[in-house]
């Protein structure tokens, strides 16, 4: 696999997209949940190393990440990722400023697992309707910790080559930044290149 | 039924035994199977509901959240974690019926759900986890109503805590905390500045370093009983007195003193707060050299202009006219007024320096009284008063300075005659009473107003500012006769209803072998 890896404009554009539906429909269910306006940015797309989004992170700041398994045409780990002090910034939104801070320290762990579930799920969704394909997907699971623990935690090598988004979670006035990566396996880059193939000759496009 | 519904199936007993709710739904959202534990939530029995739709068996889900998990994990089989925390109660699912009951209570359990779906013989199945949250929730709400509370109670007492700082901190007086055994707890900045002791260095140590003669333990708290208590010298308590104060390098200075006690919990402890009056003294011992010195150099030449007033209307000198004789007169008396004024403020400054000098001897108590009357008689005159003596048939002998009794007398009667009205009688008794001899003079005047009564012993005080003008004298008098009595050995009070008149009482001991405070 080469060191730098670049997708095709026609690809990058094709994933972009896909991802942007997805997280269209995020922002939907958390505004129904919390019943007030949100809003996702626009994702940037970018393909990178591990050790590259640990350096993004800051190798020294606690984290959050809500991860999930995905099986399918191609396996990746999906993983939602907040700095632990945005994180608490978006539960603190989430649940109203009236909320002790000790309880919000409680209910972060619930909190943050169901919004990276909904997060998650709506860009995995996306893209599996759009693939027309079927994915198996794990029940979220939450952790916290320093980036390279996480990582680790994660059997994640720092060579591992992730696919990152990066999107701006508004709500109300204070706008927080979260990561959307989904993380592949040695070969699961090229399959999902492939599926991204496969796509666009069923729309006729390439 | 084909062998893959029977496999999902054959977990039914292992289902029912699971005590968290567990449903799978058929790709028609039919329930396939569910476990008995919704039984004990619900007035289904699920086993009887098998091939019903759930939304029909559980109307309010259509359209929920749970409505969307359903669809999203048919159609893109990925996995719903429902937090208690955004959805509390998707189910209408209640708590169990207690034995008695015939219906569940309308209170929801709280549940936080996991839709997910399962994949058989080649069908999809979505399976939904409800975990029961409810005494979970209940838990962290205590805990949450405890942290708020505690929070509110300590922030409380941090503001409290501040505030009880920054007055002590800001105080201008000293402030002093020791316990109940005497030693120093805290010690405030401006004490560090007054007694030159840092706090740190006099935490501890005894309340009567700071103190010339008042009571404290004699050691330090290391070596001495903590829990033993010492008297505070109670004149300290609920009023300011006068006290010297020693500083850290030994020099002495001058402070007033207010102790008062508290209670904490079960311990007690004294605040004493010090002022420091060392400018007042200054200022005081200035004034009282100023008016002495200036008394005694008016009193020099009044002399020898009283004497020769006297000597000419004594007629030793021939006034030239009975006019001029009139004149001389008059000038006469207004010196004697003059000389007693300047007397008194001499007298009242030799009391405040305890330099009177007194020459005690037995006397007669009725003969001095009988020597005033005849004395003040003329005085008396002027107001149209006339004195009154009724005395007990007993001899009245009492060890006194007959010089300072009669001044204090004569005190006495001028002024029950200024304060009378006029064509008044002034009476004067004398009697025995328990061993002492009490000496009334009762006037029949205005009498004494309430918020007058306090001060009435004070320096220079009146019952109001005109009457000073109205009937003359300096305010001295008062004084001077407490202070004369009390050295004497005797007591001085008076009982005064306003409008009916005043009665003053002095009693003096009977007795033979006196200390004289001289």
């Amino acid at each position: 696999m080469v060191n730098q890896i670049q997708l095709p404009p026609l690809e990058e554009d094709m994933l972009k997209e896909l991802f942007n539906i997805g997280v269209g429909k995020a922002a939907a269910s958390l505004s129904q949940m919390i019943n007030q306006e949100i809003s996702l940015s626009v994702p940037k797309v970018t393909i990178e190393k591990i050790d590259k989004l640990v350096a993004l992170l800051g190798a020294d700041k606690e984290i959050v990440s809500i991860s999930q398994d995905v099986e399918g045409p191609f396996g990746a780990r999906s993983m939602l990722l907040f700095h632990e002090e945005s994180s608490m910034k978006v539960v603190k939104l989430m649940l109203g400023k009236q909320m002790p801070d000790e309880m919000l320290a409680e209910l972060q762990e619930e909190a943050l697992t169901e919004i990276g579930n909904i997060v998650l799920n709506a860009c995995i969704g996306a893209i599996s309707n759009a693939m027309k394909e079927s994915f198996n997907v794990d029940i979220p699971s939450f952790q916290q910790a320093k980036p390279e623990q996480v990582f680790a935690g994660n059997n994640l090598e720092s060579e591992s080559t992730i696919l990152l988004l990066e999107i701006d979670l508004t709500l109300k006035e204070s706008d927080v930044t979260g990561y959307l990566a989904l993380i592949f396996g040695s070969d699961a880059l090229t399959n999902l290149q492939d599926a991204i193939g496969r796509m666009l000759t069923k729309l006729g496009a390439a | 039924m084909s062998a893959g519904e029977d496999v999902i199936r054959s977990y039914q007993g292992l289902m029912d035994a699971i005590n968290n709710g567990l449903i799978v739904l058929d790709a028609q959202s039919n329930i396939y199977i569910g476990n008995k534990w919704f039984n004990r939530h619900c007035e289904y029995a699920m086993e009887e509901k098998y091939g019903y739709c759930v939304y029909d068996l559980f109307p309010e889900l259509k359209n929920s959240r749970i409505n969307d998990a359903i669809d999203n994990t048919f159609e893109f089989g990925y996995p719903t974690f429902l937090s208690n925390i955004f959805t509390p109660t998707p189910f209408p699912l209640y708590q169990p019926k207690n034995f008695d009951e015939d219906h569940f209570s309308d209170k929801r359990i709280q549940q936080q759900i996991i839709v997910s779906r399962l994949e058989q013989a080649g069908k999809y199945y979505c399976l939904i986890q409800i975990n029961d949250v409810t005494a979970a929730i209940a838990r962290e709400h205590t805990l949450e109503q405890e942290i708020t509370e505690r929070k509110f109670i300590e922030d409380a007492l941090l503001e409290s805590e501040i505030k009880h700082l920054t007055i002590m901190e800001k105080m201008i007086d000293g402030l002093v905390v020791f316990n109940k055994a005497g030693f120093i707890e805290s010690f405030n900045p401006a004490c560090e500045t007054l007694f030159g002791y840092s706090e740190s260095g006099i935490i501890g140590r005894s309340v009567s370093t700071l103190f010339e003669g008042l009571n404290g333990p004699e050691t330090n708290a290391e070596t001495s009983d903590i829990d033993s208590d010492f008297a505070v010298d109670e004149n300290f308590i609920g009023a300011y007195r006068e006290i010297i104060a020693i500083k850290n390098n030994r020099e002495k200075f001058d402070v007033e003193l207010s102790i008062s006690n508290m209670k904490i919990g079960e311990k007690v402890f004294y605040t004493a707060i010090i002022r420091d009056i060392t400018e007042r003294k200054q200022i005081d011992k200035l004034k009282t050299e100023f008016i002495s010195t200036v008394s005694h150099e008016l009193r020099t030449p009044l002399t020898s202009i009283r004497g020769s007033l006297g000597l000419i209307c004594g007629g030793a000198v021939d006034p030239a006219t009975d006019k001029a004789y009139e004149l001389i007169k008059i000038a006469h008396n207004n010196c004697d007024r003059l000389v007693f004024l300047i007397n008194d403020i001499l007298d009242m400054e030799k009391i405040a320096a305890n330099g009177l000098q007194y020459d005690i001897g037995r006397h007669n108590l009725r003969s001095l009284i009988n020597r005033c009357i005849d004395e003040n008689q003329s005085y008396a005159d002027e107001y149209k008063v006339c004195y009154r003596l009724a005395a007990d048939d007993k001899n009245f002998e009492a060890d006194i300075d007959s010089h300072r009794f009669m001044q204090v007398i004569a005190n006495l009667l001028s002024n029950a005659a200024k304060f009378s009205n006029a064509n008044d009688v002034v009476d004067i008794r004398l009697l025995e009473k328990d061993g002492e001899y009490l000496i009334q003079v009762q006037d029949y005047g205005e009498g004494i107003p309430d918020t007058f009564k306090e001060t009435i012993w004070s320096k220079f005080t009146q019952a109001d500012a005109s009457t000073t003008r109205r009937k003359g004298g300096t305010g001295l008098g008062l004084t001077i006769s407490r202070a004369l009595v009390l050295a004497m050995g005797g007591k001085i009070w008076f009982e005064s209803t306003l409008g009916e008149g005043t009665t003053f009482i002095i009693s003096l001991p009977a007795s033979e072998n006196k200390v004289v405070n001289a």
